[in-house]
């Protein structure tokens, strides 16, 4: 197997150390500090800067490495997990909050974290 | 993209030219550095229990990781087992696990986070609601020293306390009733850690479509956590809207 990871702005950490990375910036009305933080925090990753649009120059990363997998991380972001969709992409959720498993009561947060509290506070 | 600079200044210019329309939401660039580094040096100070006891003050210790975890920078995961090898920890993680909540709520509903979640728990007396954010507001004229302050360090640092995100939402949402997008999608421009899980959702537990009340203050409680810096130097002192009890407040804003 030969991934690629895509990485987006919502996971700026390794996934999948040593596997080629891009990150794609869109046009999405961030603000000049935000792209300024955001650019710094790629400079220390080993990671291919891109702008335009994502899945298009994901696929022709991949392409270029002879990648057969493009894999990225989970996002709760509708937008960015849909382009995972369409790029097929194996999605990894590396780092949880804590592991319980669903489906979780969200109506109120006292629920959730009545639910969830001892794993919590947990080591 | 270019990945080697000399200094931050040309990597400013860089993504200045780079992304030309960024500029309609100002040239400020934040002090706030980007990267793991400066996130581990600040996980490395976060003290759970000076946390617990004073986040509520501007002046307390809170632990600017906010940015860092709503780019991914760190995990949700990392930061709570941190936490938990360290004396007093319970508030800090459930406060982390405010975070985790939201990014749940909105897997679950997505864009829904931009519509009310529940119907408003209480009618303003005066029902003139405002679409936009006002100009006022935005540009840090209000007159207001707290609220000016707050405004221009948001769009100057990209940084605003949690306290000040609370107090600000409440003025601009019960006292000037614009309708709490406008406000959220201010904030979402200009916050480093501007998220529309985070934001929005805590836009709507103070408007109260998504809580059971709407969150409201005053002066004495922004006065007390601000250490009064804000209202020893406002202009409007004297007319304060905010030096009231809850219950004139109350009985003022709402039917």
């Amino acid at each position: 197997m030969k991934p690629v990871v895509w990485m987006h702005e919502d996971c700026l950490r390794p996934i999948l150390p040593g596997a080629p990375a891009i990150f794609v910036f869109e046009n999405n009305g961030h603000s000049l500090k935000r792209l300024v933080f955001l650019y710094e925090c790629l400079l220390e990753l080993d990671v291919e800067i891109e702008k335009g649009e994502i899945v298009p120059l994901v696929r022709a990363f991949a392409a270029r490495h002879g990648a057969d997998k493009i894999v990225t991380a989970f996002t709760e972001c509708p937008r960015l997990m849909g382009y995972a969709r369409t790029l097929g992409a194996d999605v990894v959720n590396d780092d949880p909050f804590v592991a319980a498993a669903g489906p979780f009561d969200l109506k109120r947060f006292s629920r959730y974290w009545q639910r969830i509290e001892r794993q919590a506070l947990k080591l | 993209m270019k990945r080697e600079f000399s200094s931050r200044a040309e990597l400013v210019a860089y993504v200045k030219a780079e992304f030309p329309e960024c500029s309609a939401h100002g040239e400020e660039v934040s002090e706030t550095r980007g990267g793991r580094r400066a996130a581990e040096a600040l996980l490395a100070k976060v003290n759970p229990d000076r946390y617990a006891r004073s986040r509520n003050f501007l002046s307390g210790a809170v632990t600017r990781l906010a940015p860092y975890l709503r780019h991914g920078v760190l995990s949700l995961g990392e930061v709570r087992r941190k936490a938990l090898t360290k004396p007093n920890h319970e508030k800090l993680v459930n406060e982390y696990a405010w975070r985790d909540y939201w990014r749940r709520v909105y897997g679950q509903i997505g864009d829904g986070v931009w519509k009310d979640r529940e119907e408003p728990k209480r009618r303003w007396r005066d029902q003139r609601e405002q679409a936009e954010l006002p100009a006022d507001i935005a540009s840090a004229k209000t007159g207001l020293a707290c609220m000016d302050g707050f405004a221009s360090e948001l769009v100057t640092t990209g940084y605003m306390h949690n306290h000040a995100r609370m107090w600000f939402a409440s003025y601009v949402i019960h006292w000037r009733r614009v309708r709490w997008q406008a406000a959220a999608k201010f904030f979402l421009t200009h916050l480093l850690d501007g998220d529309p899980a985070s934001n929005n959702l805590s836009f709507q537990w103070v408007a109260s479509t998504f809580g059971a009340k709407p969150y409201l203050f005053n002066r004495e409680n922004l006065e007390k956590y601000t250490d009064g810096k804000f209202c020893k130097v406002c202009a409007r002192a004297k007319d304060c809207p905010f030096a009231k009890s809850y219950e004139q407040i109350d009985q003022e804003l709402f039917q």
